[in-house]
């Protein structure tokens, strides 16, 4: 039998309490943290929160019960704790749950002892606990329970682009904040200053939404109730373009208008609160080149010489503006083959355009005789425009346009394929320098001395004799051709010396003739029948070499004068030699024919595929096309609407959802940005769904019209193959055994 | 009264098995007679053991008698009954009229009852039942197959009276919704409204019933509400109905090309599929036993020879004439195989005549088997109008064109009805041939579009399609109401599916599917979904996860009124009875009380349970 004591059973029940308590705070604190763990991976509702805490808790509660066995605790474990605690037990605490009767004499003496004992110091009495300890550990896991819960929003927020969040949507808090205490805009105006050229007027508008031609000038003026610390527009480049305080509470901002885009207008007050405005749109109208239409002429025209004298061109040129100048360019072409030559001049029409009008019709008269054109020239000509734009105009070209003389004398002449070669040496050409010299000489003759005229001559008469034998090669004379050379440095040298020149010369041109005849006047020749004579072993024909014969005579001739010191006698002889040579070489001229290449037979049946490929390696490639998904939060953004529009009563949105609109709407503006006009208003509904800002009756309109406009903007799918779908069942599948394609 | 009178009520087999037990037994009583020492009253025994048994069997097998019925008229109502119809009956008839509480609103002498199951079976003896308003409900009309029965229908309701749609297509095919539309005599604009907003809309005029169709062309995969919103001229809406569509992403192939030689062909063909994401080999002869091999969005594969194995994969195989020539048996056979039993899809380029390539006969009337016609035009123009698009554009052809046989499907055919390509059905695969080449022309000519719709349209249909084991049907409407019942069909090779389907709140629940006695597979449910939204239909295995909405059931009012209308004209068309004399005797069977059996039995067992103890 047991027997209880009531001390005893009294701090047995405390401790029981406190372990309990203590069990409680830990349970407590490790279930919120593993709460709070859990909800980093998964998003519940508050609902699924609470049932999943108390589970938790009771489990946690359930097991740390069972493994402290708070419950086994007895009043023995009591007394056992006080004899170790206090001396005075004397190790008999144990003795009070014994029965009187079982015990000796002095255990029952030392029972009463300590039962005495025991109700003396009774209130004294402690049990040891560590509740306080409990107390602590629970708080520090709920502190970091919730740094963790929040450590999990920064992370979040991180991947979330906390920029583009705050660029766009102030939190709702800071919204409500600035209706009550931000100053109001009292009034908004933008003034558009259309660039001058335009001759358009200055607009002043309250519509925030700007239309207006390219390069105007916009100033913004706002007037607020009071003062506020700054302003300024926020382009959708990320620009920012502050106001600046003009007077009282008036602000004004300029921007030149150069390219489509969406801004909005941010202030803040005093107290440092941002507010933004709505989206607006810019959109500048590009001023558009001039249009040059020719009325009356084909783009190629071909007319009888005789027939028209001119061509009558209308033209017409249209502009947004005005039309600044405009002009033709003609062309004349002569001439054909390698030999056409081209004259370009500027035309101008009569009109001067000076009133810069934005419509004119001109006319210009081509007249072929003062363009100078004879038949079978061909006049191309381009009209050119431009308009009055600043700084730089817009200018237009139309396509060439083409008139043709008809040529009615021409021929057609069809030259060989042949490539000429001009076999004849630069010396012939002398034979002018020679006339020339000769021409000047006379004409000098009074003013030099007659040494001079003398020595002059008498070096030309060597010049015409170097000619002469130069000729003579391709004669076959060369007999002379390297004495003469050879000789006339000789008797220069000689002639300073002696200064006889006469003897010297006279021999000097004798010589030639003397060996010329010796070997020329071979006393047989008129009875020999020569085949393979010098002279006929050339490269010209007997009609050629009759004419180089002759000039090589009159070249003899004039040397002759010109070494007598006649000059005016040897002039004749020298332009008749001129003459022949000039024929000669034009004559000569030698045609190469061409002759096309034959490459040898080709046995494809044969040789294909025989050669040794042993060493050959085949060729491996490997290729990846990523086709990522274009506007993925768009798609995302499309479906979760849907959802939220089949399910659930008009309740705010989820702040995941907003998340996700948000996103969508920064794809959007993308977008937005290429065609500003389409999708400013969706732009702004999704801004105002993600704030809350919308009426839960109307929000279902809201989500349906930005579905729609988030699906229109998404492209068209294309077309490509695809796996289809059949049904794969028994039915078909005996058909197809029995009909035996399949075994 | 003859014996023609009394029949069974037992089925076959009971009868069979109760034969059999009464055989054995009696066999086992007589030999057990005989057997006995005494043979005083043997005969008399033997008689009453017979008598006893017999009249076992007999109490077993349920004897009835025929006798005629006395001839009772009535009257069903259903919904929306013409009360003059209703009093010409009752003036020519003496008849009983019943009717469900809610469908009589007149206030007729009616007798109120639940529904016709509870006619059929607690007024057996009705021999003719007229049926008024619009019809029975499909189970209902189950349980009236024992009336003769007459209907006075009413006619189709005004409005949308049918409905055809694909509910399931891919992202980009164009969805296109059929319906027929019964207009009284006024305009009406009918508009189709998707989450793109209003795509496509119609006007009626013409008074009575006829078939439009609005189309739209989605962008972006999901599950989709529709509606069809009609407007009357002012714009005040009449009716706007929902009807769901799940859009799904299409699935790229993987193909493996094979050719002789490289050419522009290939190479543009190759990256376009690349572009769209497809796995593709290619293998192109360059010299003797030399190759390039392409592979493109996908791992290297040993190509050299093909096999079962690495055609498993594959879900279209592009061969050219060559290409075809040079394959060795064991690699036709293969391919052979896998066409037949397991769907692959062949395109045979035929850039040359087809008679050219050298093949064993065996697989040329497999891969070849089309018969060519000569022709003299060397070009073909691709229309767009073919796949509504505008441009055309010129391509060269192989001077052929194939004949319109039985069984060769036209894959491209121009305006003046000759073939270019076309496809053979082989067993589970397709193969095709195609006579165009150089049709990368179109893209060099900036006609990428009609490119791309010409070679889709020709791979799609080759290409191996997914073989769906599982597949769920709906028979009756591709959507559901809220607490009426929706009977979705699984087929499936599974041996004992179980269906279980989510609601919105994701609650499952089971169902069970009974399978079809003529045609094994096709397993049918039914199941009363209780919220609005998309609802998850699971088979088993999970294999097969299907979808369906269920909407408020006061949608669609007048297409499930003509529904039901057009069911129960089936069904009386499909139960006639032969001749409809209304003086024609009506029967049914009266079970023969048992009792007297019973005291037969008694009387033999007692016998044979006293003459032992007598004798």
């Amino acid at each position: 039998m047991k027997i209880s004591f009531p001390i005893y059973k009294k701090l047995r029940t405390k401790w029981v309490f406190y372990k309990l308590i203590e069990l409680l705070l830990y349970a407590t604190g490790f279930s919120i943290l593993i709460i709070s763990i859990i909800s980093l991976f998964y998003v519940f509702t508050l609902l699924e929160i609470t049932i999943i805490l108390a589970s938790v808790f009771i489990a946690l509660l359930i097991a740390l019960i069972y493994k402290s066995k708070i419950f086994s605790i007895s009043e023995k474990d009591v007394a056992r704790h006080l004899n170790i605690s206090y001396e005075e037990m004397e190790e008999s605490g144990e003795l009070l749950l014994e029965s009187k009767d079982s015990l000796s004499l002095l255990g029952r003496l030392q029972r009463d002892k300590i039962g005495n004992y025991l109700s003396q110091i009774e209130n004294r009495l402690t049990i040891p606990h560590h509740v306080l300890k409990a107390l602590i550990l629970c708080m520090l896991l709920i502190a970091s329970s919730w740094l963790l819960y929040h450590l999990d929003a920064l992370f979040y927020n991180d991947a979330g682009s906390t920029k583009d969040k705050e660029a766009l949507t102030p939190d709702q808090k800071a919204m409500d904040q600035l209706m009550e205490k931000l100053p109001e805009i009292t009034s908004a105006i933008v003034i558009i200053s259309p660039p001058p050229y335009t001759n358009l007027k200055q607009i002043k508008s309250g519509n925030m939404n700007i239309e207006a031609p390219e390069g105007s000038g916009l100033r913004w003026q706002l007037r607020f109730k009071e003062n506020v610390e700054k302003v300024f527009l926020l382009l959708h480049s990320g620009d920012t373009i502050y106001f600046n305080h003009v007077e009282g509470n008036e602000y004004q901002a300029d921007l030149n208008l150069e390219e489509s885009g969406i801004y909005n207008i941010q202030y803040a007050g005093l107290n440092g609160k941002l507010a933004i405005s709505d989206y607006y749109k810019m959109l500048p109208f590009i001023d558009q080149a001039p249009s040059v239409v020719i009325n009356n002429l084909a783009q190629y025209t071909a007319i009888d010489y005789d027939s028209v004298t001119s061509v009558q061109v209308e033209v017409a040129l249209k502009d947004d503006y005005g039309i600044a100048d405009a002009y033709i360019i003609a062309t004349v072409s002569r001439g054909s083959g390698e030999s056409v030559k081209f004259r370009e001049q500027k035309l101008t029409f009569d009109e001067n355009f000076f009133d810069k009008k934005d419509r004119y019709v001109v006319n210009k008269s081509l007249n072929f005789k003062a363009l100078d054109m004879a038949p079978g020239d061909e006049l191309y000509f381009y009209i050119a425009a431009r308009d009055n734009k600043l700084p730089i105009p817009n200018t237009t070209k139309t396509a060439t346009y083409f008139i043709q003389l008809a040529d009615t004398s021409r021929q057609t002449i069809s030259t060989g394929s042949g490539a000429g070669v001009d076999l004849m040496p630069e010396y012939f050409r002398s034979q002018r320098q020679i006339i020339i010299d000769t021409e000047r000489i006379i004409r000098e003759r009074k003013s030099m001395t007659d040494s001079e005229v003398k020595e002059e001559l008498n070096t030309l008469g060597i010049d015409q004799k170097l000619l002469r034998l130069r000729y003579g090669q391709f004669l076959g004379e060369e007999f002379e051709s390297s004495a003469g050379g050879f000789e006339v440095e000789q008797s220069e040298k000689e002639g300073e010396g002696s200064g006889t020149h006469t003897d010297h010369e006279g021999h000097d041109h004798e010589s030639p003739v003397d060996e010329g005849q010796r070997s020329g006047s071979n006393p047989l020749t008129p009875y020999i029948h020569a085949h393979d004579s010098r002279e006929e072993a050339t490269f010209f024909d007997e009609a050629i070499k009759t004419k180089l014969k002759s000039a090589l005579a009159q070249m003899w001739e004039a040397e002759l004068r010109l070494r007598t010191y006649r000059p005016k006698e040897a002039l004749p002889y020298e332009y008749k030699a001129l003459e022949l040579i000039k024929e000669v070489q034009q004559q000569s001229r030698v045609y190469v024919e061409r002759i096309g290449f034959e490459p040898p037979v080709l046995k494809p049946r044969e040789k294909r595929l025989t050669g040794e490929l042993e060493d050959i390696e085949n060729l491996y490639y490997k290729e990846k096309a990523n086709k990522p998904i274009v506007f993925p939060l768009i798609r995302q953004a499309i479906n979760r609407i849907e959802q939220i529009k089949i399910h659930g009563p008009e309740k705010e949105l989820a702040t995941e959802d907003k998340i996700l609109l948000e996103k969508a709407g920064t794809e959007l503006a993308e977008i937005a940005l290429a065609q500003p006009g389409n999708f400013l208003i969706t732009l702004q509904n999704i801004r105002k769904l993600a704030d809350g800002e919308i009426e839960l009756s109307q929000q279902r309109d809201y989500l349906h019209n930005v579905q729609n406009a988030l699906w229109s903007a998404l492209p068209e799918e294309k077309e490509y193959p695809y796996k289809t779908r059949r049904s794969q069942t028994k039915l078909i599948e005996s058909y197809l055994q029995e009909v035996g394609d399949i075994q | 009264m003859s014996w023609h009178e009394f029949s069974l009520i037992t089925t076959g087999n009971q009868r069979g098995a109760m034969l059999i037990i009464y055989l054995f037994l009696l066999v086992f009583l007589i030999w057990k007679e005989i057997r006995r020492p005494g043979k005083s009253s043997l005969g008399l025994r033997i008689i009453f053991s017979i008598l006893a048994l017999s009249a076992l069997l007999l109490i077993g097998l349920k004897p009835a008698r025929r006798v005629e019925k006395d001839p009772v008229t009535a009257i069903y109502l259903t919904e929306n009954y013409q009360q003059d119809i209703l009093d010409s009956l009752l003036s020519t008839n003496n008849a009983l009229v019943f009717s469900p509480p809610e469908n009589n609103p007149e206030g007729n002498q009616v007798i109120e009852i639940p529904g016709a199951g509870f006619l059929a079976r607690n007024y057996e003896q009705i021999s003719r039942l007229y049926i008024l308003g619009n019809g029975l409900k499909t189970d209902e009309l189950k349980d009236i197959t024992t009336f003769n029965t007459t209907f006075f229908l009413n006619e189709l309701p005004l409005g949308i009276t049918g409905l055809s749609y694909k509910r399931r297509i891919y992202n980009g095919e164009p969805l296109k919704i059929n319906f027929t539309y019964n207009n009284e005599n006024a305009e009406k604009w009918i508009f189709l409204q998707g989450p793109g907003g209003a795509v496509d809309s119609i006007s009626i005029n013409k008074k009575g019933s006829g078939i439009y169709s609005l189309q739209d062309k989605p962008k972006q995969s999901g599950k989709f509400l529709y509606y069809l919103i009609v407007k009357n001229d002012n714009g005040d809406s009449i009716s706007t109905d929902i009807f769901p569509v799940l859009i799904e992403e299409k699935q790229p192939l993987s193909m493996v090309m094979i050719t002789s030689f490289p050419n522009f062909e290939t190479r543009y063909f190759k990256n376009w599929l690349e572009d769209n994401q497809h796995q593709v080999a290619i293998r192109s002869s360059i010299s003797k036993n030399k190759y390039r091999f392409e592979f493109l969005n996908r791992d290297y594969q040993n190509l050299f020879r093909l096999d079962y194995q690495n055609l498993q994969e594959v879900d279209l195989l592009v061969v050219d004439g060559a290409s075809l020539g040079a394959f060795t048996t064991a690699e036709l056979e293969a391919i052979q195989q896998e066409i037949a039993g397991n769907g692959l899809g062949l395109l045979v380029q035929a850039y040359d005549q087809i008679t050219n390539i050298n093949i064993p006969a065996k697989y040329r009337s497999h891969f070849l088997d089309f018969n060519l016609l000569n022709s003299n035009n060397d070009f073909i123009t691709i229309d767009g109008d073919f796949y509504r698009i505008a441009t055309t554009g010129k391509v060269p052809i192989t001077p052929f064109a194939i004949q319109d046989n039985l069984g060769v499907f036209p894959l491209y055919k121009d305006k003046a009805g000759s073939i270019a390509a076309a496809y053979k059905i082989n067993g589970w695969g397709k193969i095709g041939i195609n006579l165009i080449h150089n049709t990368y022309r179109l893209i060099l000519e900036g006609k990428q579009e009609l490119y791309a719709a010409h070679w889709s349209h020709m791979i799609t249909q080759l290409a191996r399609p997914d073989f769906e084991e599982n597949i769920w049907t709906y028979p009756d409407l591709p959507f559901a109401f809220i607490d009426q019942p929706f009977e979705p069909v699984l087929k499936t090779s599974n041996k004992s599916p179980v269906g279980s389907y989510i609601c919105p709140d994701s609650i499952k629940t089971n169902f069970y599917l009974q399978e079809n006695v003529e045609l094994p597979g096709k397993w049918s449910g039914k199941l009363w979904p209780t919220a609005k939204g998309w609802h998850q239909l699971n088979g088993e295995d999970s294999t097969q996860i299907d979808w369906f909405f269920a909407m408020d059931d006061q949608d669609w009012k007048s297409l499930r009124i003509a529904n039901t209308i057009r069911m129960n004209r089936r069904w009386s068309i499909d139960n006639q009875v032969e001749s409809s004399d209304a003086d024609i005797k009506e029967y049914q069977q009266e079970p023969v009380s048992l009792l007297y059996l019973y005291l037969l039995f008694l009387i033999s067992a007692a016998f044979l349970w006293l003459e032992p103890k007598i004798a």
